[in-house]
């Protein structure tokens, strides 16, 4: 999927303009769905979604063939929803992240989920409120991770944070879910 | 532990994405692209006007510098006394080079360059600030 993409942008910088339909088509969904994990807002999430694929044409003559699209194209879309959220409404930015990420030795793994509840967050409804109160940061971590299947360094890449502080903030909100869903 | 996030997860549903933002996305880069197209266009066909004149200007120079500098009479040489040119050839080479109209021409050079630029961007910027880029 990566080499795909990646030839239609080396199609796109060669004159052909349907590669770059072609790609916005392939990456809307991935695009969309981040937006909205984040914002929890259609009409938020459409005006990310929107403005990340303008950003990609402004800027697609200056990617790196060599570098993943995938974390390039979310990186993008990260940015674009900060800035998004700060205008549109009273937010603060440190609640997006307000881990220092210093990596602790002395933070547990979170225990495996006990049955019962692992039963009960099973009803897709739950899990998705849980992640609703849940921190931008960490609902942002847990999407990347489970959902679009990346590794941690690719993570840190598209948050623009080291590796340790990515490890530490995805410990803290598997635990800060747990505490969620026990309740 | 990690299995049971992860079919947590697998569980989740996936948000649909609204019906026609493809073609909202498609439309708005449409019109960025052209107004990006308009700016060039209305940067560069002035500067394409201004080079052509700086074009005829520089010729024009270089004409007169050419004209007093006697490269014209060092160059016939050549045709009329070739024999003697051959005999000398590096100081006929040297006084050629003295006699060459080197800043008219390196003007004239310059606009050039500057003309064939600005109108290759002109060009390019009023096909698509005339007509409708088509993305899909």
């Amino acid at each position: 999927m990566e080499t795909h993409d990646k030839k239609l942008i080396a199609d796109y910088l060669e004159g052909d303009t349907n590669a770059l339909a072609l790609l916005i088509e392939r990456n809307l969904k991935l695009v969309y769905r981040y937006a909205f994990r984040i914002t929890r807002d259609v009409e938020d999430a459409k005006d990310i979604t929107q403005e990340t694929f303008v950003k990609v044409w402004r800027n697609i003559g200056k990617f790196d063939l060599d570098k993943n699209f995938r974390t390039w194209l979310l990186g993008i879309a990260h940015n674009t929803a900060i800035d998004l959220l700060r205008k549109k409404r009273n937010f603060v930015f440190s609640d997006f992240d307000n881990d220092d990420g210093n990596f602790s030795e002395t933070i547990v793994d979170p225990a495996p989920l006990p049955p019962e509840i692992f039963e009960r967050a099973e009803k897709k409804e739950l899990l998705d409120d849980a992640l609703g109160q849940i921190s931008p940061t960490y609902r942002e971590i847990l999407t990347l991770y489970y959902e679009e299947d990346l590794t941690f360094a690719e993570i840190g890449t598209i948050l623009s944070k080291p590796l340790n502080t990515v490890k530490s903030q995805y410990r803290r909100s598997l635990s800060a879910l747990r505490k969620i869903l026990s309740e | 532990m990690e299995k049971d996030y992860q079919k947590l997860f697998d569980g989740l549903v996936s948000p649909s994405v609204p019906a026609r933002l493809y073609d909202s996305v498609l439309l708005r880069i449409d019109v960025e692209a052209r107004h990006a197209s308009r700016l060039k266009f209305a940067v560069f066909a002035p500067l394409a006007f201004l080079s052509s004149v700086a074009v005829v200007v520089s010729f024009q120079y270089m004409a007169r510098e050419t004209a007093q500098s006697g490269l014209s009479e060092y160059l016939s040489i050549i045709f009329s006394d070739g024999g003697t040119i051959l005999s000398y050839w590096k100081e006929f080479l040297v006084s050629l080079v003295e006699s060459a109209p080197v800043f008219g021409a390196t003007l004239f050079l310059g606009a050039v360059l500057a003309l064939m630029g600005s109108l290759r961007v002109t060009f390019k910027n009023a096909q698509t600030t005339f007509t409708h880029i088509q993305l899909a």
